[in-house]
């Protein structure tokens, strides 16, 4: 049976010594402030360049380029990747290395001049303006128009690839909201190592561990300390820079979900460091590796599939699919499932390191 | 009847190939002082995690109050206090938080932190952190931690190492008075004169084995020799000690002997220590 009163009462210390640490108080609200304080002077808008990619095995790809050095559009903004294979245009927009896709048939020009009327595909993103599929219908007119003389020639069978979303272009200062919480998150590892490591050295847990209390209640009690800390400093920092606007109770099973993983790493960081430095070596090191996935919402196309082996990968997605998208329990249950997944497997790595070091 | 408050059967800890504790067995009365000495890497403190369910034995059993330790560790750790060698308490927060925190973990009501600092001379002091305090203040706390839940068993490990005379004393004191209230207490000691003063029995434990264990003065009878100590006017005019052993038929006519043919300067007879005799039964030495 769980003894809460001595829960309580080691939550209530662990508490008490954390905001006595000078150092830990002074980072903890200084990473809230740098957050929205950056939050807050980042744009608002963004930048209207819009990339267009295009798989056009036929003459379609030649005809489209010039009619778009004739319509003067890349001084307009619009910039062609051409793509070899349809799987490669897909992959194109899912990764947001282009807003939309143009898959023309081979056959284009051939078709339109005998009297056909072919199918051209088009990809968007799920985050696409709504005008952009206007804006390609217009274009793909235009191309009908330059290649037969005939404009509504071409029949557009359109699809949404990614989270079937109607949206706004997001600000960049929106796509840094994923990159924020984990940060502010991974904040607590130095606290929650720094505690446990202080405690592993000066004896302290031998002190507690020789009471009735047992090891389970000291995991539990330290376990809630971290998900306190941190997980009420992400939902404040989400309700500062307005990040709980949309899907709500997602972002925070998704940040409880994170605040579970940060007490994980923090228990290995705390286990594997032997002293206040290495601690803060290794939580540093922790933090950059999982501040790594996040850059990749901000940057589409920076990161590449490696960082999906990082679990803070799969909280960046689900804060940008539903914080910024409104992507609901059904589009993102599988990256809650594999980040619960790292929970689970982190927590009890942690929570067999430490207790050798607590024997 | 007099039960007893530890009982050690055949205890065995290894850590890899080496073997700490080596089929250690003894047992502690309710209400008594046993002294444990030894060396560094004796075995003390291996044998004092088995006793207190720190650590599990790798052979035999450790009963406290009749509860086996390994089995029943909640339990038996509620009964006990532990007074560890080195402070570790919590130094950011005070005595009082220190004590206040303690008595949470062993669910006591009615804990009155004011009477206990004043018992260990730390009243006045209890709101100060405890980083600012002295080496002897901190053992003090220790010792005041230990006591919190008034435990049946006290668990002491060099209480009094590196204090000064006064710290140290105060210390002694309150072990005698818990020994006086029916606490047992197991005492781990380098301190030879210290155990001999305040322990009922002592166990010399060296390489993981006991190798005596009796009361000091049993210990001195059977190990130890009453010796005459001499110093005498040599030939050079340097003095020289003679040593003669009593209780031993030749005795009188050894100290005939000294009177007559030496010129003796000062004479005085002298106990077998306890380090003496720990030396004797173990070949080695206490550091």
């Amino acid at each position: 049976m769980m003894h809460w009163q001595a829960i309580g009462a080691l939550i209530s210390k662990d508490l008490r010594l954390f905001f006595r640490n000078r150092f830990f108080a002074f980072i903890t609200v200084l990473s809230l402030v740098v957050f929205i304080g950056v939050y807050f002077v980042m744009p608002r808008t963004v930048d209207e360049t819009i990339s267009l990619a295009v798989y056009a095995p036929g003459a379609g790809g030649e005809a489209l380029l010039r009619l778009m050095q004739a319509e003067g559009a890349e001084a307009e903004g619009l910039i062609l990747l051409m793509m070899g294979s349809d799987d490669a245009l897909r992959q194109a927009v899912l990764d947001e290395d282009a807003v939309a896709g143009l898959a023309l048939p081979a056959d284009l020009q051939p078709a339109l001049l005998a009297g056909g009327r072919p199918t051209v595909g088009l990809y968007l993103r799920a985050d696409a303006a709504p005008e952009m599929q206007e804006m390609m219908q217009a274009l793909i007119e235009g191309l009908s128009l330059a290649l037969s003389g005939r404009a509504l020639q071409i029949e557009v069978r359109a699809e949404t690839l990614g989270p079937d979303l109607a949206g706004e272009q997001i600000p960049y200062r929106d796509r840094m909201r994923p990159l924020f919480a984990v940060m502010v998150l991974m904040m607590e590892v130095f606290g929650l190592a720094s505690l446990l490591s202080e405690e592993i050295e000066s004896g302290a847990i031998r002190a507690l561990l020789a009471t009735p209390l047992g090891v389970r209640e000291l995991f539990v009690a330290k376990g809630a300390v971290s998900l306190l800390l941190s997980l009420s400093q992400a939902v404040l920092l989400l309700w500062a820079i307005g990040g709980l606007g949309q899907q709500a109770l997602i972002l925070l099973v998704a940040l409880l979900l994170g605040a579970a993983m940060v007490t994980g790493v923090g228990f290995l960081v705390a286990a594997s460091g032997r002293d206040m430095l290495s601690v803060t070596g290794l939580a540093m090191l922790a933090l950059l590796l999982l501040s790594v996935p996040p850059f990749g919402v901000l940057f589409p196309g920076l990161v590449t599939g490696w960082a999906r082996i990082i679990p803070s990968h799969y909280l960046a997605t689900v804060v940008h699919q539903a914080g910024n998208l409104g992507a609901g329990w059904g589009q993102i249950w599988q990256p809650l499932l594999i980040l619960l997944a790292f929970d689970v497997a982190i927590g009890w790595a942690g929570v067999a390191v430490l207790k050798r070091r607590f024997a | 009847m007099t039960q007893n408050a530890i009982v050690a059967e055949n205890l065995v800890y290894r850590y890899g190939h080496l073997t700490a504790v080596d089929d250690i067995s003894f047992a502690v009365a309710e209400g008594e002082i046993l002294g444990f000495l030894g060396p560094n890497g004796a075995g003390k403190t291996t044998t004092v995690r088995m006793l207190t369910g720190q650590s599990r034995p790798h052979g035999g059993r450790a009963l406290l109050l009749g509860l086996d330790v390994a089995r029943e560790t909640a339990a038996v750790q509620a009964q006990i206090g532990v007074c560890f060698e080195v402070a570790n308490l919590y130094e950011q927060m005070s005595a009082i938080e220190n004590l206040a925190l303690f008595g949470k973990l062993y669910g006591v009501r009615d804990l009155d932190v004011d009477a206990l600092l004043r018992r260990v001379g730390l009243d006045g002091r209890g709101r100060d952190r405890v980083a600012g305090y002295s080496k002897g203040m901190k053992q003090r706390l220790m010792v005041a931690r230990a006591l919190a839940h008034r435990p049946r068993i006290l668990f002491l490990d060099e209480p009094t190492e590196g204090l000064d005379p006064v710290s140290a004393e105060a210390i002694r004191n309150l072990v005698l008075e818990e020994r006086a209230r029916g606490v047992t207490v197991f005492l781990t000691t380098h301190d030879m004169l210290e155990a001999d003063r305040i322990c009922d029995r002592v166990a010399f434990i060296n390489q993981g084995r006991i190798a005596a264990l009796d009361t000091p003065h049993s210990l001195k009878q059977r190990y130890g020799a009453r010796v005459i100590e001499a110093q005498v006017q040599g030939a050079g005019g340097a003095l020289e000690t003679r040593q003669i052993v009593l209780d031993k038929p030749e005795t009188p006519e050894a100290v005939q002997a000294l009177f007559s043919q030496e010129q003796v300067v000062t004479i005085h007879s002298r106990e077998a220590s306890l380090e003496d005799i720990f030396i004797r039964t173990t070949g080695r030495g206490l550091a």
